[in-house]
């Protein structure tokens, strides 16, 4: 009867317990930026997913990738991984009354759903393993319904459900297969039940073609967790609780006790949330996510907020600040540590980042180099919804409309991408003469070389004198490079493009040429040298007069004072700097003056 | 033409074996449409003084009478489409829907092709706009006596940059639809290159595979090894291949490729630093050259044999200088046609002869391949180099080997017209083509008549209308053969294992 009347504070419990999840899971976790290190998208094309039921753990598969989707909205995301964590702690007070007669215990069902929360922590956690755990549960919580059967028929419903998990779920029959021996064996004594359990788990192995998809795919480690462990850990936990069932109900336990375990296991799960957060991986996708939606203030204050030397974000802060228009002014705001890498993406880093790489050329007007790059992240990340969004806008600057068309229809097929496909389509239709008129792409070759990407600038620059973007980040390749030489004669550009003054580190670089080469009285072609940056010139020279012979003092006292220039970039963090080639150097140029 | 009077619906064969059944179907069909449906059919008919527009376009076309139906999609507005497919013999094939894609039944259009080969295969499209049918001119196409080679060998993969996740070599039965994968790279996280078939055989044919333990894969009867074949002569691994008709050599080219990529018009583009030919002995794995072949001064590239195995033809062009190759060199690169006899009893080579050269017209000439019955030699002409799925000025030719006399085929677009390959009875080839869209290849089969013309080329039918319109996938080195590749994808897999080396004769 005191089981009874504990009813509706279980559910109170529950309920809170499950709105602390969707709290957590919006606004920590964030389900938006799942699509932002591993998109998937669905497509509803009966070509693409008869495979999926062609073998046993497709369904999942095929699941995973419907699911999936969702995560393209953040409230979608947060509903399905609320869904989720949900029906995880239904199932397992379920199995919980099941195996020890009460209703007492429901509190430990909020463990799994815990170790469920930690692992969606990670973003490439894939939703079909969470599935996968869930049909194995409600399955085994089936067989235990008929435990009163004879074994015959006992064995013929295990037969039954272990197939049909085995064709839906592939390798997550183990699990319940596993459940199923240790029930029979320790919790009903059934030694013929559990011991053919365990047979079938056996010859599964031995006989089945597909092992690799069927087996590893539930439990593979390629997925960067946290911990690596810990989706074991959950697999562990059910197969504990089966496992320890028998003593549990035998233990003649203080409620209070009781409870202080219950409590103590909860809590120390909720705690294993907050250490297994990914906090780095979380920043670096939030700053792609603001990116791709043209939130440049974001990008810089999520930058600032948590500095990362990771290089994409680096190279999408570096866009953020041309969009706001101050690459050049601010570029030395914040450490340069990889001279043009991060500015742009080096080619080994590229291939981790083929999308954003694509966005820049095209933002770049470099359309050839757009596809390039968007054909790599096809190549790599497959048919996914932003992928073929980037190739289509692509393909009509290219005047492939035809090819962009395939695009758009493959789109027109996704839940997801239907509307943004349809009025692609008709502004293209719209546009397309307009579109015809226009160049597409450079009409100039020139032999890319992916490796040097600064050398396309250069290119760039000069087949489209008009192009602002291609020349301020030439330039800023030219001072990350210390090519002093390259930014005097472009000096003039700065006027076509409207400067009222050059930038900041525009001047620093000169400046510093001037001394270093003793040439005095350059052309600036009307521009004069801002009197704060001569200024702070003279007290830089004195620092270095100061220190000369200590250079580790040298270098703190620069960067106190003078961190965020080009002089301390050129000098201290980057000593193979063409123009200044080390400290001596630039102290005997600063005694020329 | 007019069609015969006998109309068969398409699915009502059971129907008129069952009359019970008929007649419940009428009833509910005027249960549940009454007398709405009457009016339609009977209302007036305009008639339209054109073609109607389909896609793919399956229109004055010759077809083989063992081709796989030729679905399509009518690009005409309307609400409800009638299709009626006729010809000289046999039943016509009615078909009418309510989607503008039209799936022609299997059976029906067999038997349909199979009556009528040398005929006329008539189209007539009816379209229904607001009540009224629009009947089309009917579109005319022609059944070929001479039946194609029933399977198609092709790669399929993403359009090649530097990366690639999945690709494999595929069979197609272009009979019906079936398409099975031959090898997929899933197992073996390598690269797959060029198949090559000894005279369109399936059961003696190669392919390179580019990994750790990657070779060239030779398959003979049920005898399959994986061999490597650099030895110290030849560093690279084998790229193009060709068999001996006897099954007994195998021509090879080593390349040292280089992949670059232009900032203007086409992105992608390859050239060869240096290349050789070489020849293999599959049974004894010796490899050998000959020196008035391999020359350093001259870069040889896809071999292939006379169909009497009395010549070995090649492209070939002067040696490059590696530092200036990306200063515009490459622009200059003109490959030649060239062969040398074979006498295969002694194994040896006579003296290199120039086929054809176009170097003076600025164009180079690749891809090679002569028609089984000895007559033609089909060829790409590009402005340079020999990569021409990335030249969209890449056209296909034709030179008469009796006469010496060379042509421009038809079949030829405004884009790329790339690797092709014959039938065994000579009447049809297969080639690739970016004239959909420019980016993605697609295939497409031709006919060819006795004088060496071609025909209008159709692309390779789908069982989906609509597969073309959201393929995202590039097909590429689609080779005919007459029958099915008879080892299994797990047999190669498994010869793949064990690698084989080769050793210099």
């Amino acid at each position: 009867m005191q089981t009874e009347n504990k009813h509706w504070p279980k559910w109170r419990v529950i309920g809170f317990f499950t709105f602390g999840v969707a709290a957590y899971v919006y606004f920590v976790i964030n389900p938006s930026l799942y699509v932002f290190y591993c998109e998937q998208c669905f497509f509803f094309d009966g070509h693409l997913i008869r495979p999926f039921l062609a073998y046993p753990g497709g369904p999942l598969a095929l699941a995973d990738v419907f699911l999936s989707q969702f995560y393209y909205l953040r409230w979608a995301g947060t509903l399905l991984i609320v869904c989720l964590v949900l029906n995880l702690i239904l199932l397992t007070n379920n199995l919980f009354v099941r195996l020890f007669d009460t209703r007492n215990f429901y509190v430990y069902s909020f463990i799994p759903a815990c170790l469920l929360l930690a692992l969606h922590q990670s973003y490439g956690h894939p939703v079909a393993t969470d599935v996968g755990l869930l049909l194995s549960i409600y399955f085994f919580n089936c067989t235990i319904r008929f435990h009163r059967r004879s074994w015959v028929g006992y064995a013929g419903f295990f037969l039954f459900l272990g197939g049909l998990l085995y064709y839906v779920a592939g390798g997550y029959f183990f699990l319940f297969g596993i459940l199923c021996a240790i029930y029979e064996i320790l919790v009903l004594r059934r030694w013929q039940t559990g011991i053919s359990a365990f047979i079938s788990l056996i010859v599964l192995v031995a006989f089945s073609s597909t092992l690799q998809r069927t087996w590893l795919f539930p439990l593979s480690l390629g997925t960067s967790y946290a911990w690596n462990l810990l989706p074991y850990g959950l697999l562990l936990f059910f197969s504990l609780v089966v496992f320890l069932s028998p003593l549990a109900k035998r233990l003649p336990v203080n409620t209070i006790i009781r409870h202080w375990i219950a409590g103590s296991l909860v809590a120390g799960s909720c705690v294993l949330i907050f250490f297994t957060q990914d906090r780095t991986i979380r920043n670096t996708l939030l700053i792609d996510q603001y990116a791709e939606t043209g939130q440049w203030q974001r990008v810089v204050r999520q930058f600032e907020k948590y500095p990362t030397e990771d290089w994409v974000a680096t190279f999408q802060m570096h866009r953020a600040l041309y969009h706001e228009g101050r690459l050049l002014e601010g570029l030395f705001r914040y450490p340069q540590t990889g001279r043009i890498d991060g500015l742009l993406l080096p080619n080994r880093v590229a291939y981790k980042a083929p999308l954003q790489n694509s966005e820049f050329w095209l933002a770049c007007g470099h359309l050839n180099e757009a596809q390039h790059w968007a054909h790599e992240a096809l190549a790599i990340q497959g048919e996914t919804g932003r992928v073929l969004q980037q190739l289509a806008v692509i393909y009509q600057r290219q005047h492939h409309f035809q090819a962009a068309e395939k695009c758009l229809c493959r789109l027109e097929q996704s839940l997801m991408f239907k509307r943004w496909a349809r009025d692609q389509r008709r502004l293209m239709a719209s546009n397309r003469e307009k579109t015809v008129q226009e160049k597409g792409g450079l009409q100039v070759d020139f032999i890319v070389h992916p490796v040097y990407p600064e050398n396309d600038l250069e290119h760039l620059v000069r087949e489209q004198p008009e192009n602002r973007m291609a020349f301020e980040y030439w330039m800023a390749c030219q001072l990350l490079m210390g090519k002093h030489r390259d930014i005097k004669d472009s000096i003039r550009q700065f006027r076509l493009f409207g400067f009222s003054r050059l930038p900041k580190p525009i001047e620093e670089a000169l400046i510093l040429d001037e001394v270093m080469s003793g040439n005095r009285g350059m052309n600036l072609c009307g521009y004069s040298f801002d009197k704060k940056t001569v200024r702070d010139f003279y007290q830089m020279q004195k620092i270095v007069k100061q220190y000369q012979h200590d250079a580790e003092t040298l270098k703190t006292k620069f960067r106190e004072s003078f961190g965020q220039t080009y002089w301390y970039y050129a000098l201290m963090v980057n000593p193979n700097n063409q123009a200044v080639r080390n400290v001596d150097a630039a102290t005997q140029a600063t005694h020329k003056m | 033409m007019r069609p015969p009077k006998q109309l068969i619906k398409c699915d009502t064969d059971k129907m008129r074996r069952s009359i019970p059944f008929f007649f419940y179907i009428l009833f509910l069909c005027t249960f549940f449409f009454g007398l709405k449906c009457n009016k339609e059919d009977v209302a007036p008919t305009e008639h339209m003084a054109r073609k109607p527009l389909i896609l793919p376009d399956y229109s004055d076309i010759i077809l083989p009478s063992n081709i796989a139906p030729l679905n399509f999609r009518i690009l005409e507005a309307g609400d409800k489409y009638r299709v009626t497919l006729f010809s000289l013999h046999g039943d016509s094939i009615g078909i009418t829907s309510k989607s503008s894609s039209i799936r022609i039944p299997m059976q029906l259009w067999k038997t349909l092709l199979s009556q009528n080969s040398g005929n006329s295969l008539c189209l007539r499209v009816a379209v229904r706009q607001r009540g009224r049918w629009v009947r089309f001119e009917t579109i005319e196409n022609h059944i070929a006596k001479e039946a194609i080679d029933p399977f198609l060998v092709y790669r399929i993969l993403n359009p090649a940059f530097n990366l690639w996740k999945t690709m494999g070599i595929y069979q197609r039965n272009v009979e019906s639809f079936e398409e099975v994968p031959v090898l997929r790279n899933e197992a073996l996280n390598g690269c797959l290159n060029c198949h090559s078939f000894c005279r369109q055989r399936p059961d003696t044919w190669s392919l390179h595979m580019r990994y750790t333990e990657g070779g060239m894969l030779v398959a003979k009867a049920d005898h399959v090894q994986n061999l490597d074949t650099r030895t110290d002569q030849n560093p690279f691994p084998a790229a193009y291949t060709a068999w001996h008709p006897s099954g007994e050599t195998v021509a090879f080219s080593t390349d040292e490729v280089k992949q670059f990529f232009h900032a203007a018009g086409e992105n992608r583009d390859v050239l060869d630093m240096q290349s050789d030919l070489y020849f293999l002995d599959p049974e004894t794995h010796a490899i050998s050259s000959a020196p008035q072949i391999a020359r350093p001064d001259y870069m040889e590239v896809l071999p292939t044999w006379s169909p009497d195995g009395r010549y070995l033809y090649f492209c070939s062009a002067p040696q490059i200088d590696s530092k200036q190759s990306f200063k515009g060199q490459f622009r200059k690169i003109y490959y030649e046609l060239m062969r040398v006899p074979y006498d295969n009893a002694a194994g040896a080579f006579g003296v290199v002869e120039t086929v054809l050269s176009l170097a003076g017209e600025h164009q180079s000439i690749s891809h090679p391949k002569i028609s089984p019955d000895g007559r033609y030699l089909m060829y790409c002409v590009a402005n340079y180099g020999y990569f021409t799925i990335y030249h969209p000025e890449s056209n296909l030719s034709v030179m008469d080997l009796k006469t010496g006399r060379t042509a421009l085929l038809d079949l030829n677009s405004e884009q790329s017209e790339s690797y092709h390959s014959w039938s065994s009875n000579s009447r049809w080839v297969v080639f690739s083509s970016k004239r959909d869209d420019g980016i993605y290849t697609r295939l497409y089969l031709c006919y060819m008549d006795e004088n060496g013309r071609s025909g209008k080329p159709f692309v390779l039918p789908q069982e989906d209308p609509c597969f073309y319109d959201h393929f995202l996938w590039v097909y590429n080195v689609p080779e005919l053969t007459t029958a099915s590749i008879p080892q299994s994808e797990k047999m190669l897999l498994e010869a793949s294992k064990t690698v084989e080396t080769c050793h210099a004769k």
